[in-house]
């Protein structure tokens, strides 16, 4: 009986399922209206378009760029580090200090970005005063970067180097991060570089108390600068303080020795180790950023964003459905660089529009962006699709929207587009939509 | 609760709920038309090619036949088809769909007076349509593929009355409302994903009034000869409370013949004709329509067969050719207060461009509380 009601059951549900879609034979077999999609550029409706500087500092950004291209650009990256106590307390309890003696140090900076085509990439470390601070400019800390460098990695070289098998090397550094580090290389002088599942590069620097002394007048504080060499393309993206776990970092290996003053044991000798985290860093660069005109500039140092207002046309919102919106931009000239400084801008709706003060709304889901490409002067195709849907379906929308560079002020690089105010190249948006279908007509 | 109770309480469920869900097969030669219209027939009549229909109480195409019926009765019908596409030159296509084509509840009201009403289905408008195509957007051909569909239909809602005026004349009349709606979606999907989707969706409700009238005479106590005819007002289109389109609808009648050729065989046939050109819309024709049929056996298990040929209403050039066979058994239970039927029915439609074949099982339930 049960098998019977199940059975019954079964062909039941079997039955009700329902498949009534066939591919349609038209025009004989198929409804007499159809669905109507149109393509319009629409060249004036991007208005009162402006660019303002100043929103983040290089020093606030989540990348360092180190750049040489001659004739182009020359960016240089540098950072101070925290204090260092020269002396140490010995023993528990005890207020008497015995001073440090330093064996060697470990500087980490870690490449975020790098050009994967370029050959001979050599990363050189400079020794700075330690009172860089974000008043140094290009021409104040030119004196360091063009001394003799304390230290050099030949990146290009470790990275075609076979990995390490020495199994206590390879346990050692593998244990920073079991589950981040992909392979492990060391040079001859023991300088170390880690290739992260993400393909970003950490380079451990050895270096000497002859090459980073600790000084007891500077507290201990160090401040090195980074230079970058390469047969060509020579520019690499450094994480930053700002970036958390890509900054830099300088690792202090020392000992000191424990005076014994009750039994008559000789004295005994206790290793350590310090990290001391940045205190400061940044990147300049040489030429600067040129000032603001009247096209629309987006990205450099300190970072500049457009501001895009939209005179959306009635007629969008009355029984239309946007499919594509993209907003057409010609370049006014090519962004300068190497190609590994290709970045991304990107379209943020605003809360309000306050003009250069407008709140960027970062946590929307209405952003797009588009990758611009050093030295193309091509014009710029950005999506911007779900905005203007948004747009639509919302009558009181505020609709303008904020370009902007991702990451800000982390390079030189800059993009200027023509603004409305050059009518033969202005901003445009082209527009792809389906008008209402026309329902409950044979 | 009682069996009475218990005996109502489907048809009145699918009273209540029927209306939205309730259809005839439909058919992709009703797409540009008004519709595939729906068969007012029930399981029994439908086993017997449609020719019992003009005869049988649950069917609810005439009226005065509701006079048969003594005792407070309901039937409901159920099918469900599996429909072969077959279009000239393209790509065939099998779907699927269940209905629940009609319920017919009838009681008397009097010695001589018998009341009944339900629901059938007027107009199907369920269909669905996948269409790819290339369309031009800004110089660069773009893939895009839309499917239409619809989902509802036009339900007959009928009360009508029954009147024996004497051993040999039944006279009845009924009054329908013609309400409904279909679900509508139109989505454009485009091959390259930076263009969204497109979906519109619609709700459209239709309304009409109508009325029949039929006659019943007993000419021998073997011989029953049927005839009906009913008229609608336009057929009304409206989406949010507004009226998007009028469509007249057409005028129907038809006859019927039915000998009892002993205690246990019957055998009927039934004529109908519809005017859907008065619709005015491109590609409709005048239809119609006739059935022949039998029932032999036993009245509680009884054994059917039936065949039908006739036209339908939309299709390009001439109207597309409809006919089917169709065979069926019964039973009762419960000492007669119940009954049911099942039956099968193979279908073909015909017309230029495109064929269609259909097999649909039929179940009929009849209750006697």
């Amino acid at each position: 009986m049960k098998r019977r009601l199940f059975s019954f059951l079964l062909i039941a549900a079997a039955a009700c399922t329902e498949q009534p879609t066939a591919p349609g034979v038209c025009p004989d077999f198929c409804p007499g209206s159809s669905i109507q999609a149109h393509d319009s550029v629409f060249a004036t409706i991007i208005e009162r378009d402006s660019s303002f500087r100043g929103y983040v500092q290089s020093f606030h950004a989540l990348e360092l760029t180190a750049t040489d291209v001659p004739g182009v650009v020359d960016s240089r990256a540098f950072f101070s580090t925290d204090t260092i106590m020269p002396r140490i307390q010995a023993k528990v309890g005890d207020t008497t200090t015995v001073p440090k003696v330093v064996d060697s140090l470990r500087l980490r900076c870690v490449i975020v970005k790098r050009p994967k085509n370029t050959t001979g990439l050599k990363l050189r470390v400079y020794r700075l005063p330690v009172t860089v601070d974000s008043t140094s400019d290009f021409a104040s800390l030119d004196p360091y970067f063009v001394a003799a460098p304390v230290d050099s990695v030949d990146v290009s070289h470790l990275l075609g180097a076979p990995g390490a098998t020495d199994t206590a090397v390879v346990n050692y550094w593998r244990n920073l991060c079991p589950v981040c580090i992909d392979s492990i290389r060391v040079d001859p002088d023991d300088n170390v570089l880690l290739t992260q599942i993400d393909s970003t590069l950490l380079i451990y620097v050895k270096l000497d108390t002859v090459q980073a002394p600790l000084s007891a007048a500077d507290t201990g504080r160090l401040a090195f600068g980074w230079r970058v060499a390469a047969d060509s393309f020579a520019s690499v993206g450094l994480g930053s303080s700002e970036s958390g776990t890509d900054s830099p970092l300088l690792r202090w290996f020392y000992h000191y020795t424990i005076p014994d003053t009750v039994s008559a044991t000789p004295d005994s000798v206790a290793s350590k180790d310090k990290i001391v985290p940045p205190r400061f860093d940044n990147f300049v660069f040489n030429p600067p950023t040129p000032a603001i005109d009247s096209n629309l500039a987006i990205g450099g140092v300190p970072s500049a964003r457009a501001v895009v207002r939209v005179a959306l046309p009635k007629f969008l919102h009355d029984s239309i459905d946007v499919v594509r919106a993209t907003l057409l931009l010609v370049p006014a000239n090519a962004a300068q660089g190497t190609p590994s400084d290709s970045f991304r801008i990107v379209a943020y709706p605003v809360l309000g529009d306050l003009g250069a003060k407008s709140p960027v709304n970062t946590g929307s889901l209405f952003t797009d962006s588009v990758v611009i490409h050093i030295g193309s002067t091509d014009t710029v195709r950005l999506e911007l699709t779900s905005m203007v849907r948004a747009w639509t379906l919302d009558t009181a929308a505020v609709t303008t929207f904020v370009l902007l560079q991702r990451p800000e002020a982390a390079s030189y690089t800059e993009a200027r587009f023509y603004s409305s105010r050059a009518p033969a190249f202005r901003p445009a948006l082209r527009v792809t939509y389906v008008t209402r279908y026309a329902f409950g007509r044979p | 609760m009682t069996p009475l109770h218990r005996a109502l309480a489907l048809p009145a469920l699918l009273l209540v709920v029927g209306p939205s869900v309730i259809a005839a097969q439909s058919s992709q030669f009703g797409i540009q038309g008004l519709g595939t219209p729906g068969k007012s027939e029930s399981a029994r009549a439908r086993a017997t090619g449609g020719a019992f229909a003009p005869f049988d109480p649950f069917s609810p195409l005439t009226d005065a036949v509701l006079a048969d019926v003594r005792r407070l009765s309901a039937n409901i019908a159920l099918t469900t088809s599996w429909r072969t596409v077959d279009p000239t030159g393209g790509t065939q296509s099998s779907l699927k769909e269940t209905r629940f084509p009609s319920l017919v509840v009838v009681g008397p009201l009097t010695r001589r007076i018998t009341i009944g009403g339900g629901f059938t289905t007027y107009l199907d408008r369920s269909y669905g349509v996948l269409i790819k195509d290339t369309i031009d957007i800004g110089g660069v051909p773009q893939p895009v593929t839309d499917e239409i569909t619809s989902d509802g239909a036009i339900t007959d809602l009928r009360v009508a009355l029954a009147a024996r005026l004497g051993r040999h004349l039944t006279i009845g009349g009924g009054v329908h409302r013609l309400s409904g709606s279909t679900r509508e979606v139109a989505q454009r999907t485009f091959g390259d994903t930076l263009y969204r989707s497109s979906t519109s969706r619609s709700e459209v409700a239709y309304g009409a009034n109508g009325a029949s009238v039929s006659v019943l005479l007993d000419l021998f106590q073997a011989l029953r000869v049927s005839g009906w005819a009913r008229s609608d007002s336009k057929l009304r289109s409206d989406i949010a409370g507004k009226t998007i389109a009028e469509h007249d609808l057409p005028v129907s009648y038809g006859g019927g013949l039915l000998w009892r050729a002993g205690a246990e065989a019957s055998l009927a046939g039934a004529v109908s004709w519809n005017n859907w050109s008065v619709t005015g819309l491109p590609n409709s024709h005048d239809t119609f329509s006739w059935s022949a049929g039998l029932e032999i056996g036993k009245f509680g298990a009884p054994f059917r067969l039936g065949a039908r040929q006739g036209l339908l209403p939309w299709g390009v050039g001439e109207a597309p050719k409809e006919s089917a066979l169709s065979a069926g058994v019964a039973r009762q239970f419960s000492g007669g207060r119940g009954r049911i039927d099942i039956g099968v029915e193979r279908l073909e439609r015909t017309g230029t461009g495109m064929k269609e074949h259909l097999w649909t099982m039929l179940l009929g339930l009849t209750v006697r509380p």
